[in-house]
């Protein structure tokens, strides 16, 4: 019985790790594909190793991109985006879960920050890291130029990044 | 004693013919040989583990994503299986390291999934996780290294949240409060209450640099460890528990002693009510309990907890509560002809007048009339003292 259930806890681990392997990798085959742009920095973590800090232009929105109650710090926003030229831009952001329109895909996050007075927001989306192999982080520094980031959206809304390239 | 030195001391006296065969049987008996504890495999262990993790971080790009998500995932597996294998047939401390390893390669798997799909968490959640899994197994082989590999990755969790998101992840403090409370309830041990003080001292000082707006909240909950050891009738399990806060803070009175000086603005009165009132609560909580324990004379640790912020010499009122809590125990351990109480209080006053000498925010000449009249007072406590003892040994009779 104690013997069952030990393997019960290993089993759930495996499946812990293929469940999160899998839905991630299911993103680029299901999902929606966006280029957003971005500028990189090379920091380090002790537990996942060197990479690239993403910075995004869709992380600052702006007063009027807001739906709703304003949304307090920390919490879950939705933020709606739709392609514009090559890009991806905000275009209504909100609180509360809501239907995008057609052509458009939401983005969740995390408000990290708020300025009311001034009327910017600062959305956290979780996709700020570009892990890269050791000693390689720096390449991607000294290029200076804007990077182009593809995401891939899923319908259940999990997302990830697919690719990241230098502008031409 | 250890039995070592027992046995080679029976010996003598069973040589001198003070005691018999069958005496001298019976006292070595009294000091069990202890078990030998495996800390070599245990490093083994937390260096493969180690290797693991890494290798992980170097995200060394020759293999490929899957392959390493597949060595990861056998080597688990295999680790694990060894591991239970080997505890059941045949050797608990062997079975055990190899399911330490087990458990921080699943840790590794996790940043693993992490960096091969570039997910950036917004809190130490993989932490949680991975706390959780090691977690369940320790509640499987229920043992003190499987604890401290818990406890651990809690604290690492929580180091990391503070460090990389500047916030205390309240979900790693719960599982400390929770698991440590189960811990502590299977086990009353004090290897087990140490784990638990070392990891409780830690996310206590990350609370209070992320998510408190002041220091001093460090206090309270110092004070609070301090209080749950008093109301813990098991000495094994209170006194690292004792210990441990009150080593933390006499280390925040030493800092408090240089901080609170020179441009250190003290807040207003207005805006620290609630934590005097929360302080004054606890402070008087355990003080009728040390009495009702008949025990009072422990008091003299809480001179350490006594707040001094808003006092105008902060920093010099800080020094006095060193020197305070150094002079109680002193006096106690003579009082009572405790050695070990006079070692403690030998211990602060030499590193309470180490301080004194080196804080910089006194001219010399203070310092000078500070030493002097310190003297001239100690001279005249230890001829009291001593008065006191040698009346008591001819009185009494004792020796």
């Amino acid at each position: 019985m104690k013997r069952l259930a030990f393997y019960f806890i290993v089993l759930l681990q495996i499946l812990f790790l293929i469940g999160v392997a899998l839905s991630y990798s299911a993103v680029e085959r299901w999902g929606e594909t966006i280029r957003l742009k971005t500028a990189p920095v090379d920091p380090h973590d002790p537990f996942y190793g060197e990479y690239v800090t993403l910075n995004y232009d869709i992380e600052q929105l702006s007063e009027s991109h807001w739906e709703g109650a304003d949304p307090e710090q920390g919490s879950t926003v939705y933020v709606e985006l739709q392609q514009e030229d090559e890009f991806w831009q905000v275009k209504r952001a909100s609180g509360n879960t809501f239907e995008p329109r057609e052509g458009a895909v939401i983005l969740k996050g995390m408000l990290r920050h708020s300025d009311r007075n001034r009327g910017t927001y600062w959305v956290d989306y979780g996709m700020n890291r570009f892990y890269v192999e050791e000693g390689t982080g720096e390449q991607f520094e000294e290029r200076q130029s804007p990077l182009i980031v593809e995401v891939g959206i899923a319908p259940w809304g999990q997302k990830r990044i697919l690719s990241v390239e230098t502008q031409e | 004693m250890n039995r070592e030195r027992m046995a080679k001391e029976a010996r003598t006296w069973l040589e001198a013919e003070i005691i018999t065969q069958e005496q001298y049987q019976q006292i070595l008996q009294r000091y069990p040989e202890q078990k030998t504890k495996p800390v070599l495999l245990t490093f083994a262990a937390i260096f493969i583990g180690l290797g693991f993790l890494t290798f992980i971080a170097s995200n060394w790009d020759l293999l490929d994503n899957v392959v390493r998500l597949i060595i990861i995932l056998v080597a688990m597996a295999s680790f694990y299986t060894a591991g239970e294998r080997v505890y059941t047939k045949s050797s608990n401390i062997v079975g055990n390291s190899l399911l330490v390893v087990a458990v921080l390669i699943f840790g590794s798997g996790i940043f693993l999934t992490g960096q091969m799909y570039h997910v950036s968490s917004f809190s130490a959640l993989p932490f949680l996780i991975w706390s959780l899994a090691a977690f369940a197994v320790y509640v499987m082989f229920q043992n003190v290294i499987m604890f401290g590999l818990v406890m651990t990755i809690v604290t690492a969790g929580q180091l990391y949240s503070a460090m990389t998101y500047q916030a205390f992840y309240p979900w790693l403090g719960a599982l400390l409060v929770l698991g440590g409370s189960y811990a502590l309830y299977r086990h009353r041990h004090q290897a087990f209450a140490l784990i638990v003080t070392v990891s409780y001292v830690v996310q206590s000082v990350v609370w209070t640099f992320s998510e408190s707006s002041a220091y001093y909240w460090l206090i309270v909950l110092l004070l609070l460890l301090y209080a749950v050891s008093v109301w813990l009738e098991n000495e094994r399990v209170a006194r690292p528990m004792r210990s441990g806060s009150v080593t933390a803070i006499a280390f925040t009175a030493v800092i408090q002693v240089f901080a609170l000086e020179d441009g250190f603005s003290a807040p207003a009165l207005e805006d620290t009510y609630v934590f005097f009132l929360v302080w004054l609560g606890i402070m008087a909580g355990v003080l009728v309990k040390l009495w009702k324990q008949n025990r009072l004379f422990r008091g003299v640790d809480l001179f350490l907890f006594v707040p001094v912020f808003l006092l105008p010499w902060a920093g010099a009122a800080s020094l006095m509560l060193l020197f305070l809590y150094a002079l109680g125990w002193l006096l106690i351990g003579y009082q009572q002809e405790n050695s070990q109480r006079v070692t403690k209080g030998t211990l602060a006053f030499v590193v309470s007048t180490f301080i004194a000498y080196i804080h910089f925010a006194w001219d010399f000449l203070d310092k000078s009339v500070f030493f002097f009249v310190g003297g001239v007072l100690l001279f005249g406590i230890s001829y009291v003292l001593e008065r006191k003892r040698r009346s008591v040994q001819r009185g009494g009779d004792e020796r």
